[in-house]
C-alpha cells in the first residue's frame, strides 16, 4: 500500500462517538439516539474483552 | 432533531503506518483520544444503569453524587478528569462492572463495592482538582484506594466497608471510626496510614518515560479485582534502576517507538518474578497498562516493554476498527504458546512479537564489531517464530478486509527481515528450538486419526510394511486439552547457553539443574554431546514412554546423528508415533520401542 493511495482513500469510521469536546455535564443530559447506540455498541464490546497472559510462557 | 456527534475516524495512513509498527507518538494520541470516549461512555451507561437501582450502592452515595463531583472537577480543573478517563484501571473497572450489572452477578466483592468504586474514581479527580468536598468511597480489608494516587490503611472488622473522604482548608483526610489517615501533599510515596502510588520517570537524552508503578489497585489485573501487592523500597529501587537502562535501549536503538510508547504507558503493574520466565500481560478495556515481572536483564525488559505496548495500541486499533470476525476456535499453532489459540490472539501475539523481533533486530545490528549473540538469536527467532504464524494468518478467511491488509503491513516489514544473514550456529540453533517446540504441540494437541493409527499398529503386529496409501492424513483439528506435560527446558538450557558465550559449557554445567524441567539428557544435548543425549531419552522413555519431552528429544539428538527416518518421524508425525505405541502396548507383551516404531515409520513418512 503506497503512502498515496492510503492517503487518497476515505477514513475509517468507527462506530465510536467522539466526545473530546462535550463536557460531563452535557453528556449526562444527552439522551438522543445516538448516545444510546453508542453506549449499546461499548458495552457490547465489553463481553469479550481481550485478554493476553502467560505465566510457564511468553504471551499472545 | 438530534445534535449531530461526530464518530472517531483513522485515516488508512494511520493504520497502514500501524500496521508497520510505526506512527510514533501522534497515532497513539488518536488512539487515546477514542479510549477517552469508549472510557466516557462506559461511565455514563454504569451511571444511568446503576441510579434506575438505587440499592445497588449500598452504603454508599448513589451514582449521581459522583458525576457531580467529576463535573466539577472537570469545571474547576479540566485536567483532573483527564487523568482519571487516562487511568487504566478506569477502563478494566468500567469493563468489568458493566459485564456483572449486564450479566447480573456479583463478582469478588459485593456489587455495591464494584459498582460504588466510581466514588473513588471521582474522588481523586476532585484531590487532583482541589476542591472542597466530602464523599464517600469503598474499603477492601482496610484499604481505601484513591485511584492515581494511594491507599489509606484504616482499621476494619469487615472486608467491605466504607470511608469518609473530606477535603477541608486543603487537606484531604480519609476517615471511618477507627481512624483518620491524612492524605500527603504530595501522596506518591509512603506517610503514616497512607500507601502512595509511586511514579518512576526515565530520561534518556530529551526522551523521558514516566509512569506510575502500580501495586495497589484493585483493578491493576486482568479478570477479577486483585489485592495489593505492596513492593518494598528494594523492590521499586530494581525497577527504576532496570527501567532506566531498558528505557535507554529503546530510545538508542528504536527511537520512534520510544516516542510512541512514552505516550501511550502510563503504569506497569508488578507481578512477583519467575525464574526462567517473564511473566507479562495487557487487557484491551487497559489501555496505558501493562502487567509485567521484573525481569533479569534490561534487554528483557526492553523486548517486554514494546511486546505490551504492541498489545496496547493493537487494543486501541481494535476498538476503532474490527480486524478478524468473532472465532473463539482454538485452532493456531504459535511458537509462543504451548496451547492452540484462536485468530484474536493470533492477531495479537504477531503483531506483539514482530514488535520483539524488531526491538532484537535493532540490537543486533548495532553491535557490528562484536557480534550480540543474544540478540541475534532472539531476532533469528522470533523473526522467524512470528513470521510462520502470519503466513497462515494472512490467509485465514476470519480475517476481515482490514484485517488482511493489517497482517500484509506487517509482512512488508518483517517479509525482508527473514533473509538478513545470522551466524549459521545461532540458525541452526534457532531451527533446533522450532522444531522442538512445534513436535511438542503437534504431540500434545493433534489426535491422529483413529483408523490409521489402528492400520498402522496392525501391520506392525503381522510384520507388514505400513499401509502407504493414506498412512497419514492432513491434521485434524487440534484438541484444547494436552495429550501429557510439556517441558521447554531445552530451550531455555539453549538460551542460557548464548547468554553466557564463550563460557556456555562452564555456565550449563553449573546451573542446568536449576533450570524447570531439565534432564540430564537434555544437558547431554544442549552440550553437543548427541550419542549421550540419545542413551539418555532412551533411558527416560524406557521409564515412560509416552513423555513428551523424552520422544522430541530423541527425535533432535538422532536428527544430530544422522538417522534421518527415524527422527524424522519423531520430529514430524511425533503424535503418530506415540499412538501406535500405545496401540502396540495394549495389545501385545512384546513391546517395541518408540524408536523401532519411529525407524518403520519414518522409512515412509516425509
Amino acid at each position: 500500500m503506497s503512502q498515496f493511495s492510503a492517503d487518497m482513500e476515505s477514513d475509517i469510521e468507527s462506530e465510536l462517538i467522539d466526545l473530546g469536546v462535550m463536557s460531563m455535564r452535557s453528556l449526562r443530559e444527552r439522551d438522543g439516539a445516538t448516545v444510546r447506540r453508542a453506549m449499546r455498541h461499548v458495552m457490547q464490546h465489553t463481553e469479550h474483552p481481550r485478554v493476553s497472559r502467560g505465566s510457564s510462557e511468553r504471551i499472545d | 432533531m438530534e445534535e449531530h456527534i461526530p464518530l472517531h475516524r483513522l485515516s488508512w495512513a494511520d493504520f497502514d503506518q500501524l500496521a508497520h509498527g510505526e506512527g510514533g507518538a501522534r497515532v497513539v494520541r488518536r488512539l487515546r483520544r477514542a479510549e477517552r470516549s469508549r472510557r466516557l461512555l462506559l461511565l455514563r451507561a454504569l451511571v444511568e444503569e446503576t441510579t434506575k437501582v438505587p440499592e445497588l450502592f449500598g452504603p454508599l452515595p448513589p451514582a449521581e453524587d459522583a458525576w457531580e463531583l467529576l463535573a466539577r472537577a472537570e469545571e474547576k480543573v479540566p485536567r483532573a478528569l483527564e487523568l482519571i478517563l487516562a487511568h487504566p484501571y478506569t477502563g478494566t473497572w468500567a469493563g468489568y462492572t458493566v459485564r456483572l450489572l449486564r450479566n447480573h452477578i456479583t463478582g469478588v466483592f459485593p456489587i455495591w463495592m464494584h459498582v460504588g468504586h466510581v466514588h473513588a474514581l471521582a474522588t481523586a479527580a476532585a484531590i487532583h482538582a482541589g476542591l472542597d468536598f466530602c464523599t464517600h468511597i469503598p474499603v477492601w480489608n482496610g484499604g481505601a484506594l484513591l485511584p492515581t494516587l494511594g491507599m489509606a490503611q484504616l482499621a476494619a472488622e469487615s472486608p467491605w466497608s466504607v470511608a469518609e473522604v473530606r477535603n477541608e482548608h486543603g487537606q484531604v483526610r480519609v476517615s471511618n471510626d477507627a481512624a483518620s489517615v491524612p492524605v500527603p501533599a504530595v501522596p506518591t510515596g509512603n506517610a503514616p496510614g497512607w500507601q502512595g502510588i509511586r511514579r518512576l520517570t526515565m530520561r534518556a537524552g530529551k526522551h523521558v518515560l514516566s509512569v506510575h508503578l502500580d501495586d495497589l489497585d484493585p483493578y491493576r489485573g486482568l479478570y477479577e479485582p486483585v489485592r495489593p501487592q505492596r513492593l518494598d523500597s528494594d523492590n521499586v529501587e530494581a525497577w527504576y534502576e532496570l527501567l532506566n537502562q531498558a528505557w535507554i535501549l529503546i530510545v538508542r536503538h528504536l527511537p520512534d517507538i520510544a516516542d510512541a510508547l512514552a505516550t501511550g504507558l502510563d503504569c506497569l503493574a508488578p507481578r512477583p518474578a519467575v525464574p526462567f520466565r517473564i511473566p507479562s500481560a495487557s487487557t484491551g478495556e487497559a489501555f496505558g497498562s501493562a502487567i509485567i515481572a521484573l525481569p533479569p536483564d534490561a534487554a528483557s525488559l526492553a523486548a517486554t516493554l514494546i511486546h505490551e505496548f504492541q498489545h496496547i495500541r493493537l487494543g486501541g486499533l481494535l476498538h476503532l476498527v474490527a480486524l478478524h470476525e468473532d472465532d473463539p476456535r482454538e485452532r493456531f499453532y504459535t511458537p509462543w504458546r504451548e496451547d492452540p489459540r484462536p485468530i484474536a490472539g493470533v492477531l495479537q501475539g504477531v503483531y506483539a512479537f514482530f514488535g520483539v523481533t524488531a526491538f532484537w533486530r535493532a540490537l543486533a545490528s548495532a553491535h557490528t564489531e562484536a557480534p550480540d549473540r543474544r540478540a541475534t538469536f532472539e531476532f533469528a527467532y522470533w523473526r522467524q517464530a512470528t513470521w510462520r504464524v502470519l503466513s497462515v494468518l494472512r490467509d485465514d478467511p476470519a480475517l476481515t478486509p482490514a484485517g488482511r491488509r493489517f497482517a500484509d503491513g506487517i509482512n512488508e516489514r518483517l517479509g525482508p527481515w527473514q533473509d538478513e544473514s545470522v551466524p549459521a550456529d545461532l540458525r541452526d540453533l534457532v531451527m533446533a528450538v522450532c522444531t522442538d517446540h512445534y513436535a511438542g504441540w503437534r504431540i500434545s494437541y493433534l489426535r491422529p486419526d483413529p483408523a490409521a493409527v489402528a492400520s498402522l499398529a496392525d501391520a506392525w503386529l503381522a510384520e507388514r510394511a505400513p499401509p502407504i496409501t493414506g498412512l497419514i492424513g492432513p491434521d485434524r483439528a487440534p484438541t484444547p486439552v494436552p495429550d501429557g506435560h510439556w517441558s521447554s527446558a531445552r530451550t531455555d538450557l539453549i538460551r542460557l547457553g548464548i547468554a553466557n558465550f564463550p563460557n556456555s559449557g562452564e555456565v550449563l554445567r553449573s546451573t542446568w539443574q536449576d533450570v524447570p524441567g531439565a534432564t540430564a539428557a537434555d544437558f547431554a544435548y544442549v552440550t553437543g554431546r548427541f550419542t549421550d543425549a540419545a542413551r539418555a531419552y532412551r533411558t527416560e522413555l524406557a521409564a515412560d514412554p509416552d513423555r513428551v519431552a523424552s520422544l522430541v528429544g530423541l527425535g533432535l539428538a538422532l536428527s544430530e546423528l544422522g538417522v534421518k527416518a527415524t527422527s524424522r518421524a519423531l520430529l514430524h508425525y511425533p503424535e503418530v508415533v506415540r499412538a501406535v505405541h500405545r496401540s502396540i502396548r495394549s495389545r501385545t507383551h512384546t513391546v517395541a520401542t518408540p524408536e523401532d516404531l519411529a525407524s518403520w515409520i519414518g522409512q515412509f513418512v516425509d
